[in-house]
């Protein structure tokens, strides 16, 4: 593990929290439940998710300032080196607390690692600001004709000057409205998987418009992404012209696999927050026990593979696994916490944010490669089933 | 802790072991492998490989029973105990000790011979009595070749050794924890089995011209079945290194329902030829019935944890990084 001298004089790390992601996680504990910084996010129940995302960005700020979020990001991130399972490390500490997890950590856990391996030119200058939660991104991928059949985009790139020009209309970018960037793949060659090409895009330009679509929650979590002729610099390639698709798979790695981590950690404090809330009765155990079943495989099962990607390891279709039973636990967490909270759970005031994620965790089957599509990845490339 | 190369070769004789057409019994021909010095060498690794791979291969040599004694008498601190047959609960009726005399009504694997028998009485005591005094008859079950036996018998308190309050409690617990890991692991040895066996017959089964592997209905049926089971095999795993009671009891509801739900959906994989004795899946279901009942079936264990979870208004969290 190589690890940066910590410089930073308002640095709360010490050398023993770099020895392993448990002292870690004590000493975040302890920092966040006494620091006076840290209370404004304690607990924290959100009006909305633009106030949420306004709010959350000074816990960002403060995360990074103090040096807790950097450990486990390398140097040229703008972190202080160690792997992997710092991060994870720290989602579940803020869980524990109650903390809501600003959802640009979630970006990071995708976008960085590919930036770090396919545009090592553009990691200086733009990740640190990322990381401190000054710059924001999303991602642009899916478009109105390419959902799970994503390799059909046709969002077009075409060379002009130093530069590249793109048209097109891109869907479901999480957070586009709140963003200043976006990594986007585009179609800069022929048809299927071989004409594609990752790139980083300034949203804030005349080409570009972005559109919030209110979501089943009533909050807008996605963006529509409009694109007329607008600009992306050579330099903000991602890798190499058509060798988007290669990139996109590569990051599957973390989005399925870090991503369960991260939530698994929610599933285990809402259950949490459920059993402080209800009444106990025995006509919920079963439901409240087989949710909690699902939400612990979950733990373990994604416990391996952020322990497996610590180690450098490249994972395969097998994270597809992680990315079934996420669906399985989330559906069942929320029914089980709705069933449990009973009527109230519909109109107590009190309860509008739990009701909110609930409404969210309809999405668990469809987003980021449906059940659907998962499954058939497992069968035929875990298991081997024939392919048509 | 075992390398890999040793642990390819514990596999090999185990499954040897396991397999092989004999009436001695599986303690005696785990003993000519020095089983005793890789269990001490290795708990963990040699029981999770050995009731991993007994799920494999549907062996119904008993292995559990010895285990159960060894865990009981462990806890005990009483090593004389580790010959005894641990009687576990009988659908038929309790054992209980009144009026100067002990009942008895409890399941075993092995019919006891003159070694001692530890029942558990009215929930909360162990009695301790010598096998001889008991009947013992053997139950038709789901499952016809994993032998099972009903105890039954009344004893004069005179003849019989009683173990009380936390004492007993705690080795109780002790040895139940123990036995939901190993049946966890066999659950999921037989769910890997019936999962990666149905996967395989799919690609050779021809219908319509092609393999019936390369319908979605099948895949799907097979993937939703191969997730449970890996999930369980990480709290199967899990169970055994920490030791802890609650992991065992998380391990057992989801190795338990992983099972079914990979018999389920292997059933319609196979067809017709499934629903017949010229094919092996039958061992597998049956199987999977009887050890789910064991030390809890699947679904009264959720509903262990989520009364567990509501009463104690506490979310405990298995595994840390």
């Amino acid at each position: 593990m190589t690890v940066a001298p910590d410089t930073n004089p308002a640095s709360q790390l010490s050398s023993e929290m770099f020895e392993s992601p448990t002292a870690y996680a004590a000493a975040l504990e302890a920092f966040l439940s006494t620091d006076e910084r840290a209370t404004p996010y304690l607990g924290y129940r959100p009006h909305s998710l633009e106030d949420s995302a306004a709010h959350l960005t000074g816990l960002q700020a403060l995360l990074f300032d103090t040096g807790w979020s950097r450990l486990g990001w390398p140097e040229s991130a703008g972190g202080l080196g160690g792997d992997p399972r710092f991060r994870a490390a720290m989602f579940q500490t803020l869980w524990n607390l109650d903390i809501p997890i600003p959802e640009p950590f979630t970006t990071l856990e995708i976008l960085v690692p590919v930036l770090l391996v396919f545009a090592p030119h553009l990691s200086d200058a733009l990740l640190p600001g990322l990381l401190r939660g000054d710059d924001k991104w999303a991602q642009a991928f899916s478009e109105p004709d390419a959902g799970s059949d994503l390799a059909s985009l046709r969002t077009k790139m075409e060379p002009d000057g130093d530069g590249f020009r793109l048209s097109g209309q891109k869907v479901w970018s999480t957070f586009g409205h709140l963003s200043q960037r976006s990594v986007l793949l585009a179609r800069s060659g022929g048809p299927g998987h071989k004409g594609l090409t990752m790139v980083l895009v300034d949203l804030d330009q005349p080409g570009i418009e972005v559109r919030p679509i209110r979501a089943e929650d009533g909050e807008n979590h996605f963006s529509e992404i409009f694109l007329d002729n607008a600009w992306v610099p050579a330099d903000r390639v991602i890798g190499t012209l058509g060798q988007g698709w290669a990139i996109a798979m590569y990051m599957l790695q973390w989005e399925r696999g870090a991503w369960g981590w991260l939530q698994q950690g929610r599933f285990h404090q809402r259950l949490q927050q459920a059993v402080e809330l209800g009444t106990p009765n025995p006509e919920f155990a079963q439901q409240l026990g087989h949710a909690y079943a699902l939400a612990a495989a979950l733990r373990l099962t994604t416990k391996q593979t952020v322990e497996r990607l610590a180690r450098e390891e490249q994972l395969g279709p097998e994270v597809s696994v992680d990315k079934l039973l996420l669906i399985d636990a989330e559906l069942a967490t929320w029914d089980a916490i709705r069933a449990y909270l009973g009527p109230r759970f519909e109109v107590d005031d009190t309860l509008q944010w739990l009701r909110h994620e609930y409404l969210f965790s309809r999405a668990a089957p469809i987003y980021g490669g449906s059940q659907e599509i998962q499954r058939t990845l497992v069968a035929q490339r875990v298991l081997g089933m024939p392919r048509d | 802790m075992m390398d890999n190369d040793t642990l390819d070769m514990l596999r090999t004789s185990l499954r040897h072991v396991l397999t092989e057409a004999t009436n001695v019994p599986l303690a005696d021909r785990l003993g000519e492998l020095g089983w005793d010095e890789v269990v001490a060498d290795d708990p963990v690794t040699a029981l999770h490989t050995l009731f991993t791979l007994k799920g494999d291969t549907v062996s119904s040599a008993d292995a559990l029973g010895p285990r159960l004694a060894a865990a009981l008498a462990d806890a005990l601190g009483d090593p004389q105990l580790t010959t005894a047959t641990v009687g576990m609960e009988s659908p038929f009726g309790p054992s209980s000790l009144t009026d100067g005399s002990l009942t008895v009504d409890a399941v075993v694997f092995t019919p006891p011979s003159d070694n001692p028998v530890v029942v558990r009485v009215d929930g909360e005591h162990l009695a301790v009595v010598v096998g001889s005094a008991l009947t013992c008859t053997r139950l038709t079950t789901t499952d016809g070749e994993l032998a099972q036996f009903r105890l039954t018998g009344t004893v004069p308190a005179s003849q019989v050794q009683c173990i009380e309050g936390a004492t007993a409690s705690i080795a109780w617990s002790a040895m139940v924890t123990h036995g939901r890991w190993l049946l966890a692991c066999e659950l999921v040895g037989i769910a890997q089995h019936v999962t990666d066996s149905a996967a395989q017959y799919t690609g050779e089964r021809i219908q319509y011209g092609k393999p019936i592997g390369t319908f979605q209905a099948l895949q799907h049926r097979i993937a939703t079945a191969h997730v449970l089971v890996v999930g369980a095999a990480r709290l199967a795993e899990h169970a055994g290194h920490s030791g802890d009671e609650w992991s065992a009891l998380v391990a057992k509801a989801v190795a338990g329902q992983a099972a079914e739900t990979a018999c389920t959906q292997a059933q319609q994989c196979y067809g017709a030829i499934g629903f017949t004795w010229e094919h092996e899946f039958h061992h597998y279901l049956r199987r999977t019935y009887v050890l789910d009942r064991l030390l809890g079936d699947w679904r009264s264990l959720e509903r262990e944890i989520g009364n567990e979870l509501m009463n104690s208004r506490h979310v405990p969290k298995i595994g840390m990084l």
